[in-house]
């Protein structure tokens, strides 16, 4: 067996530890959600130093080539794209169970499996990032699903929770049969299920599989649109946010899109040539993802129905990205996914926090919440605001990078598409702010917010607007980890 | 000197958030801090050198350099004149928004906000800094209009934002076109204006398009000006005295930083249309004005016919012009804003805007008489108030270029005349409306924001070289860059 390299699954095995031991605390003391917070964060931030200590070594995903190093023989990559995302996807798991803890609903509830299930999930989607093999992104696939699914349904004495968790289930498992049923196809066709072996097969195979390849990554394309919710595969997520626990909302919102895609990235840029003949098809599912998405939303009055959908259209945002397959569309891929987790994390604290003290998801429940708390009011409109795209927040730099990508690869029609669905975007987050400043309030007390959520919107509230002020540092590490060699 | 001017409505704006929430404390803090950005202009004013051409105060930082975006602020003949516009209507209007009686720290909050978002638009050099500002400016006269404004507020609100949203949007295609047409890619205006030769003439058309529609949605050109009568009747008095007198002026600004020197062949080419619709604007504008019983609403559509003016000055590509339309810029601004200015006195007392509902005003509110009637002298254009001499240079300009479509424009003076004309005669003269006989005059708060408008008008009436020595150089500098072969 090949041991070297195992530095770099330190946090895969780290959050793997954090969960089991979260199991055992929880049969010698039960019922202790300050505990289960704590050894959660201490996972996630323990993983976070060892990532850190083991930054990628060379070349990024670049098509054609190997991503090395590789860890445990070709199953899994450590370059620039899997370190980057990993550390999204694990800050994403620190800022949920800062949101879980004081989230009313879950009160009195064993948080424990809660924890556990969280973190068995981020370590299904550190490997979705950098998994370079089908079968092992296959396995991601589903550790991620599955533990979605519990979560999601969590709520088991909630009607809409179970009915959430079910629909997810079924549709999950449809999807991932497409999935693995198109990866049988590629190796049935190939041989391999390697990623890099099958980048070398792509290039130098005869005419006649191009047909059979690019059904098989239909149907592969399939099984991740479902996770990344993109059109026609995006019907599970006004339902399953409505109904899940506003924190599993908010961190299926973010953490397993942005893992799907970054998978996304690293499998259109292996399969060269089928995928840029495809890229047609690509751009116009995330033109329509955006769309649909927006329009949407105009309608809705829930306010976790609204950010279900808003998620929708920023995938299809995100996903344009992955379409012009250019080093600038990783690098904004990128961007906009690290904007993305922080102004939507935030935007969803201030859901837990107005839903705590008010009992209510309905847009209605916001009336005047400027001249209750205004600090609050304030924060959730840069959330919108930068959610809309709107400079100088960090959503402007993520909707600009991924903007300027179409335009440089020379996908004019599809940016035009992009800036109008911006405004219509801008359209229905103000229909928010219309609640928050222009009308009154029921009764003028402040809404309480306890010190751990204080602490999760300033993190995101600071996050949104000083990288949105200053994102050279980000830019630039996303450029020397995205680095190609020679 | 140029970052301080802008920190202080930003430190401001967020200082004020902190205050107590004592009224006096906060309309004396927002005072203090628009009256340094406003002394720091006219300081910069006089420290401007007159004559020599390019860009002065330029300072210049390292910011993005991934993206090639530096911050890089500066002014020449053609932003002073609007900065010093700026932090004078900012001041005055802030005066004016004293009696704004509830919710008072938001209002000023977002009030130095938009004061930092337009006085940026006009000192930024890059594109990336440019486009930031402009939006800046965008949100918080949203939330202006939809808290503090009128009947309709909320719905103004949000088409305002939308409208210029949509414009601002296509801009920003415009700018990442520019950004990949450049070697090596920058955003900074004066490398690009350096290499403007290097565009194609089908490339500059089409960028030309794509920034005109977010500058043209600001103007605001006809058929892009359906925003505007909502936005500036439902805003209140000192918020519309800001968007007529400064935002208005962004655009014009944009095409004449932007558009004219990067892009002069499509400048030229397009010189002829852009006449048309000034002559539209003249035209459509003043004839609309002329069907508008609501004072606010006539004084809003007359901004339409105003920039008219400014559009054919600067259609006609000669220096006359240009001197024409950017001193009808300030001349607007003082104007136009002292008009709103002066109809939020009425609306506070009368809490109608009908004209029909007036009628004899003059006996019993003559300071306030008197001082409508010089502004709206000066909005048509009478010689020795500040309208004439810019309106003269925007026709002189015109009729060398176009000669047909500037005699056409001459009805739109006339017709001006005749709604001012007709207004101060149905709400000022005649027998005195019984309704009217218990009608206070001006107070010292309106006096103080009001009267100095009206000094403005009549000074550069009398001697408009004050401003036209500032920008002299710099036009100059422009037609030659546009119209070189």
């Amino acid at each position: 067996m090949n041991f070297s390299g195992v530095g770099s699954i330190l946090p895969e095995l780290i959050l793997t530890m954090g969960a089991l031991l979260l199991l055992l605390g929880d049969v010698v003391h039960p019922r202790q959600p300050g505990k289960v917070l704590g050894i959660g964060i201490a996972s996630v931030i323990t993983a976070l130093v060892a990532l850190c200590k083991c930054p990628p070594v060379a070349t990024g995903v670049v098509a054609g080539q190997l991503p090395r190093p590789l860890i445990g023989g070709n199953l899994l990559a450590a370059d620039g794209l899997s370190w980057l995302f990993r550390v999204l996807i694990l800050t994403s798991v620190g800022l949920v169970f800062l949101m879980s803890r004081w989230y009313h609903p879950l009160r009195g509830r064993d948080l424990a499996p809660y924890g556990v299930l969280l973190l068995l999930s981020a370590v299904g989607m550190l490997l979705l990032v950098s998994g370079t093999d089908f079968l092992v992104l296959f396995i991601a696939f589903e550790l991620i699903g599955v533990t979605s699914f519990i979560l999601t349904g969590y709520l088991r004495k909630d009607p809409r929770s179970s009915e959430a968790a079910l629909k997810f289930f079924l549709i999950g498992a449809f999807s991932s049969a497409m999935l693995v049923y198109g990866i049988s196809w590629v190796y049935g066709l190939s041989g391999s299920t390697d990623l890099v072996v099958l980048a070398q097969w792509v290039q130098t195979s005869s005419g006649g599989v191009r047909w059979p390849l690019s059904v098989a990554l239909l149907l592969v394309l399939v099984g991740f649109g479902f996770k990344m919710s993109l059109v026609p595969f995006h019907m599970w997520v006004p339902d399953i946010f409505e109904g899940a626990p506003t924190p599993i909302a908010a961190y299926l919102s973010v953490a397993p899109k942005i893992a799907a895609m970054a998978a996304a990235v690293r499998i259109f840029l292996s399969f060269q040539p089928p995928a840029v003949q495809m890229s047609l098809l690509l751009a116009v599912l995330s033109a329509l993802t955006m769309t649909i998405g927006n329009i949407v939303a105009i309608q809705q009055e829930n306010v976790k129905r609204l950010l279900a959908y808003s998620s929708i259209a920023h995938m299809g945002y995100l996903f344009m990205g992955v379409v012009t397959g250019t080093p600038l569309g990783q690098e904004g891929v990128y961007l906009y996914a690290l904007a993305y987790l922080v102004m939507n994390l935030g935007a969803f604290a201030v859901v837990v926090i107005v839903s705590n003290a008010l009992g209510s998801d309905q847009i209605e429940a916001y009336r005047g919440l400027a001249q209750r708390s205004l600090g609050l009011a304030l924060l959730f409109a840069v959330f919108l605001l930068s959610l809309g795209g709107i400079p100088p927040f960090i959503g402007f730099l993520g909707k600009f990078y991924v903007f300027a990508a179409a335009i440089q690869s020379g996908w004019i029609w599809l940016a035009v598409v992009a800036i109008l669905n911006s405004v219509v975007a801008i359209y229905y987050y103000f229909r928010i702010t219309f609640q928050m400043y222009f009308r009154s309030p029921a009764d003028c007390h402040p809404i309480p917010i306890p010190w751990g959520h204080r602490l999760l919107l300033m993190a995101t509230a600071v996050s949104t607007v000083l990288l949105g002020i200053f994102p050279q540092p980000l830019i630039a590490s996303a450029r020397w980890l995205f680095a190609r060699a020679g | 000197m140029l970052t301080w001017m802008l920190a202080w409505p930003l430190g401001g704006a967020f200082l004020t958030l902190l205050l107590p929430n004592r009224r006096a404390i906060i309309r004396g803090t927002a005072m203090v801090m628009s009256a340094v950005p406003l002394v720091l202009s006219v300081w910069i004013a006089c420290q401007f050198n007159q004559t020599t051409e390019g860009m002065q105060f330029l300072q210049r930082v390292p910011w993005i350099p991934g993206l090639h975006v530096d911050y890089v602020v500066g002014v020449d003949g053609l932003s002073l004149p609007l900065v010093v516009l700026t932090t004078v209507l900012s001041f005055l209007a802030i005066i004016a928004s004293f009696n704004i009686d509830e919710r008072v720290k938001e209002y000023f909050f977002f009030f130095l906000l938009l004061e930092t978002g337009m006085l940026g638009v006009f000192i930024a050099l890059d594109f990336f800094l440019f486009y930031i500002f402009w939006e800046i400016t965008l949100v918080p006269m949203y939330f202006l209009i939809g808290i503090w404004g009128g009947s309709q507020k909320e719905y103004a609100a949000i088409k305002f934002f939308l409208y210029t949203l949509l414009g601002s949007v296509i801009m920003l295609l415009g700018i990442l076109g520019l950004y990949f047409a450049s070697e090596p890619h920058t955003f900074d205006f004066l490398t690009l204006i350096a290499q403007h030769s290097h565009f194609t003439r089908t490339f500059q058309m089409v960028i030309f398009l794509a920034l005109f529609v977010g500058f043209a949605i600001k103007i605001p050109a006809f058929p892009f000006h359906t925003w505007l009568p909502l936005a500036h009747v439902e805003a209140p008095a000192p918020v519309s005295v800001i968007l007529a007198g400064v935002l208005l002026k962004m655009g014009v600004y944009g095409l004449m930083r932007i558009s004219f020197p990067m892009l002069p062949q499509a400048t030229v080419a397009f010189a002829f249309p852009l006449a048309v619709i000034a002559l539209i604007n003249i035209v459509y504008g003043a004839l609309v004005s002329l069907a508008q019983q609501d004072i606010k609403r006539m004084i809003a559509y007359s901004s339409v016919n105003h920039m008219g003016y400014c559009l054919l000055g600067m259609a006609s590509l000669t220096v006359t012009g240009f001197q024409g339309a950017v001193l009808q810029m300030v001349n607007h601004g003082i104007i136009t804003g002292s008009l709103f200015l002066l109809v939020g006195v009425l609306y506070d007392r009368a809490h109608t805007r009908d004209i029909g509902a007036f009628g004899g005003l003059g006996a019993q509110v003559p300071l306030y008489t008197g001082m409508m009637t010089i502004a709206a002298l000066a909005s048509l254009g009478l010689p020795g108030l500040a309208g004439f001499i810019s309106e003269l240079l925007c026709f002189l300009g015109g009729f060398s270029a176009y000669r047909g479509i500037t005699i056409a424009s001459v009805s739109g003076l006339v017709i001006t005349a005749g709604f001012f004309l007709l207004m101060i005669k149905r709400v000022f003269l005649g027998p005195l409306n019984p309704r009217w006989n218990r009608l206070t005059d001006m107070n010292g708060r309106e006096l103080c924001a009001a009267v100095p408008l009206i000094v403005l008008m009549v000074v550069l009436g009398v001697y408009p070289n004050a401003v036209l020595n500032l920008m002299n150089v710099t036009l100059t500098q422009l037609v030659q860059a546009v119209t070189a072969p």
